[in-house]
């Protein structure tokens, strides 16, 4: 809060030759307070008298010197009140008063008694505008214009510049909300001190719990910054992080969670996917602390859902409590696999046991001679079991080779293996990670080579595992046969069939992640239509505002080389739905706004509401009667300090 | 000093019907009318005791004989004139009503010696120069003795006891001394009756009291100066410095008066505004220092 300085004047100055009336109560107190001089017949006895009892009164000399004090005080007061003292300001207009509430996201912190800061700013408003005096013989005007801004994600002028006192108050008997993230404070300042520099006096109020830094400002206008709250037991999320786990089959949460509370507090910690617990978590969180928390294990769902992490209980700002995040489905491809004649029996087996274990959409899946496969339905992977494949077959996809005869191939065929044992591997590759070929018996092989092939397997010193990608073909090949060898009844086939159709089929299943952070870019993986007019918009349970922020109901996209990007703007924060202009594509995700530095912990003192304007009296008279009553006191004092010395002396 | 004569003519005619009384006999060879309480060879008839061989015959009681047959002999009263050493006490801690009051006392005690003849000696202390003592004997020195007693400035500090041995250094008589002092000495309030007391004298202490002495404005605060060193001493006067006060006045005339009475001096209190007659109508009640004239 900015100091005020009170400057005052004296309406008859020629008063203040009272003040000659010091010498004399000076002389008076000085001649009094002299030690009489006495003759005494024999000074032995008084030194004698003197051993039970103190030389000296206690506490004379401070009694004196606070008698003296008070009747010049006393003498001052009077003074003063005959020379008319009063404040220069006393007759002036009121100023113009500019309110400015802060809306921050914090604001919907909730104080001792059950009100959000937000509330008490709201109130502290109106009773600032009530604090205004009304004009003389104009009933409901008040003696200056009024108005009051909403700093939310942008400034809003709650009230126009008014002096229509019911206009004003009834304005702010609405309730408010508070901004989804936050606020611009310094902007709705800027506003407010532009207006008031413009206005003769103006007086520009800011209720904000947060630290506001005030521009320099013309001496016309006066700043106040008052304390809308004092609340501070919070612990919130500062940041969130989503890992999925090695196995493709769940997803590691990382939490960063502070306490500002001065006392410590344990919170649970819970994680939801589409409502239903999955995972809790207990932990103390130490005062003023920032700490990691990796503790949550969330399995994948598997269709797309809802994971909502939470800070269970109650706490002064339960914002920063929840974080929701969409869940991506595990990937279930599509497969065809295609035979030369006949599925063979462990083929077959393999793919029942993926389809068993939810790995593959069993119901788009299907079995295709090798001569029909360019008429096939497209599928997300094709399995190529032993045969050869037409000239024409081969169209950009994915692709798994399984002892590849020969034909159209992406890749190149070596030399048969007369020893078809593997010897050394990419033992840490995801493809081949926990596979054991030591053991496996194969009856024949062939080597691989070409541009674009990454070796996973050798033998003889020959890749005869790979993968790679050409033309559009991704593709992972097995060079070994299984048939007639141990392979299929060992775990190694089966294992990395499913590692690769996984591997292969994963995108572009997800084309938005689980969430973005605020200024973040969005590049959802998909085909736009419409071509650089393309538009992107959302919905989400804050979509008023946000759409309200933005300015209209939709953000540009730019359509980008990589292709369509777009910027998570202020105010995005919740569940979204993300749909292209023209509707053909729609996804979910969440936007999250999690600020390290956001906090409810107040710079200052909660502001009192000053009191309701009364009807304006003579300041000069009141001034004057304040400057007695305080003349009559000092005297009062006067005389109980003298009738304290009395007692004093009688007491001993 | 002044505020007019000592005595009045009324207080100088009641005066003349008393007389003072020794309390112990004189060893001195200077016989009067002055009756002793000694028995000897007086004119005054005092008893009878049983004759012993060896007494003067002309003092056995023949008609005691002749009645019953016991021989006695008849014993007198020793009449001597009486020495009276007033020793009045004028350093400045007196002046005011004390130095009245003792002054009058003196005035009034030597008056009443002067009137049967005795010698009546005045002593100042602190002395006066060149002449210690002033010796009055008959009523006609009378005069002279009130005007002395009224003349002599109060002044000085009070030293009894160097002020004594020089008043003893000038006579050899001893008879009775009587001291009117406050006795405000700083090192040894005793020391002047001491030395008189060990020249034999039959000694009589009045001691002047005042109680303004010890009645200072409660709630002052003060510059206490001594009248007769000078020394300042700062005081806040309260309630209880009062109460001290006093009661170290008091338990100072008791320590004096049971000094007196150990050593067989009279010691007796006289209040400054304490009528003479009352003063005198005490010393009678104890019935030593002062009776009626016979």
């Amino acid at each position: 809060m900015s100091a005020v300085a009170l400057s005052l004047q004296l309406a008859a100055p020629a008063a203040l030759w009272g003040l000659t009336a010091l010498l004399p109560i000076v002389l008076f107190h000085l001649y009094f307070r002299r030690r009489r001089r006495v003759l005494v017949p024999f000074t032995p006895l008084l030194l004698e008298s003197f051993g039970p009892v103190k030389r000296e009164a206690r506490f004379k000399r401070l009694r004196e010197a606070a008698s003296l004090l008070a009747r010049v005080l006393a003498l001052l007061c009077a003074v003063l009140a005959l020379g008319g003292l009063r404040p220069a300001e006393a007759d002036a207009k009121p100023r113009d008063l500019f309110v400015v509430i802060d809306a921050d996201v914090t604001t919907a912190a909730r104080e001792a008694d059950g009100a959000t800061r937000l509330e008490h700013a709201r109130r502290l408003a109106r009773a600032f505008v009530a604090s205004v005096p009304e004009r003389r013989g104009a009933a409901r005007r008040l003696d200056a214009r009024v108005s009051v801004l909403l700093a939310g994600l942008a400034p809003r002028l709650l009230v126009a510049p008014t002096d229509v006192r019911d206009e004003a108050l009834a304005a702010l008997d609405t309730p408010l909300r508070p901004a989804p993230a936050e606020a611009d404070l310094v902007g709705a300042l800027a506003l407010a001190l532009e207006a008031a520099r413009a206005r003769p006096r103006a007086r520009v109020v800011v209720l904000s719990a947060r630290d506001v830094q005030v521009p320099e400002v013309p001496e016309h206008v006066q700043v106040e910054v008052h304390g809308t709250g004092s609340a501070r037991a919070d612990q919130g999320i500062l940041d969130f992080a989503l890992q999925r786990e090695q196995d493709e089959n769940g997803y590691v949460v990382t939490l960063t969670v502070v306490n500002h509370d001065a006392v410590a507090s344990t919170r649970r910690l819970t994680a939801r996917i589409d409502g239903e617990t999955v995972d809790t978590a207990d932990r103390e969180l130490w005062s003023g602390q920032t700490e990691e928390i990796v503790a949550l294990l969330v399995p994948a769902p598997q269709q797309s859902a809802w994971l909502t992490v939470a800070l269970e209980g109650d706490d002064a700002f339960p914002a920063n409590d929840v974080v929701e995040v969409r869940l991506a489905p595990v990937p279930r491809p599509s497969l065809l696999v295609v035979h030369g004649g006949r599925v063979r029996p462990y083929t077959a087996a393999i793919v029942k046991a993926l389809a068993e274990e939810g790995l593959v959409d069993e119901e788009r899946s299907g079995f295709v001679r090798s001569s029909e496969l360019a008429r096939a339905k497209p599928r997300d992977v094709i399995l190529v079991d032993g045969v050869s494949l037409p000239a024409d077959a081969l169209r950009p996809g994915a692709y798994v080779f399984l002892a590849p005869l020969g034909g159209t191939l992406p890749f190149e065929l070596g030399p048969e293996v007369t020893q078809p044992l593997i010897w050394r591997t990419a033992a840490g590759h995801p493809l081949i990670r926990d596979l054991d070929f030591r053991r496996a018996h194969v009856v024949r092989g062939r080597t691989l080579s070409g541009a674009g092939l990454e070796p996973l397997a050798y033998a003889e010193g020959r890749p005869v595992i790979a993968e790679g990608e050409r033309a559009g073909v991704r593709y992972v090949v097995l060079g070994l046969d299984p048939e007639k060898s141990m392979l299929p009844v060992q775990a190694a086939l089966p294992l990395l069939v499913r590692n690769a159709i996984a591997r292969l089929a994963r995108a572009p299943l997800a084309p938005l992640k689980p969430f973005y952070e605020r200024g973040e870019a969005l590049r959802p993986e998909v085909d736009l239509p419409g071509g650089p007019a393309a538009r992107l918009t959302w919905k989400g349970p804050a979509k008023d505002e946000v759409l309200a922020a933005a300015g209209r109901g939709a953000a540009a996209a730019r359509l980008a080389p990589e292709g369509l990007v777009w910027r998570v703007p202020v105010g995005a924060v919740g569940r979204a739905q993300v749909t292209t202009g023209t509707g053909t594509w729609t996804g979910d995700t969440a936007f999250l706004d999690l600020d390290p530095d956001r906090t409810i912990a107040p710079v200052r003192p909660a502001g009192l509401a000053p009191a309701p304007a009364q009807a304006r009296s003579d300041p000069a008279k009141r001034w004057r009667h304040g400057l007695l009553a305080l003349a009559v006191l000092f005297l009062l004092l006067d005389l109980a300090l003298l009738a304290h010395a009395r007692k004093a002396a009688y007491r001993g | 000093m002044s505020d007019g004569p000592l005595l009045t003519e009324a207080e100088l005619r009641g005066l003349d019907r008393l007389r003072i009384i020794r309390r112990r006999p004189s060893s001195t060879e200077n016989p009067g009318d002055w009756r002793t309480g000694r028995v000897g060879s007086g004119a005054l008839f005092a008893d009878h005791r049983d004759y012993v061989a060896g007494d003067d015959l002309r003092y056995v009681d023949w008609n005691v004989y002749a009645r019953l047959g016991d021989l006695v002999v008849k014993r007198f009263e020793t009449e001597e004139n009486l020495e009276l050493t007033i020793c009045v006490d004028r350093s400045l801690s007196m002046a005011g009503a004390k130095s009245r009051a003792a002054r009058r006392l003196a005035a009034a005690l030597g008056y009443i010696a002067l009137g049967r003849l005795d010698h009546v000696r005045l002593a100042w202390l602190p002395t006066l120069r060149p002449l210690p003592v002033s010796t009055h004997r008959g009523k006609g020195r009378a005069g002279a003795l009130l005007d002395a007693l009224a003349s002599t400035p109060d002044e000085g500090r009070t030293a009894h006891g160097q002020d004594v041995a020089r008043i003893l250094s000038l006579t050899k008589r001893r008879g009775l001394a009587v001291v009117l002092s406050d006795f405000y000495e700083p090192q040894n309030l005793v020391s002047g009756l001491a030395g008189l007391r060990a020249r034999g004298m039959d000694v009589v202490a009045l001691h002047v009291l005042d109680t303004d002495d010890v009645d200072l404005p409660l709630g002052d605060s003060l510059l206490a100066i001594d009248r007769e060193s000078g020394a300042e001493v700062k005081i806040d006067v309260t309630r209880a410095f009062l109460d001290s006060l006093r009661a170290t006045w008091h338990r100072r005339a008791d320590a004096l008066e049971r000094w007196c009475v150990q050593r067989e001096i009279l010691y007796q209190r006289m209040e400054v505004h304490t009528p003479l007659w009352d003063v005198l109508a005490e010393m009678l009640g104890r019935g030593i220092t002062v009776g009626k004239a016979t």
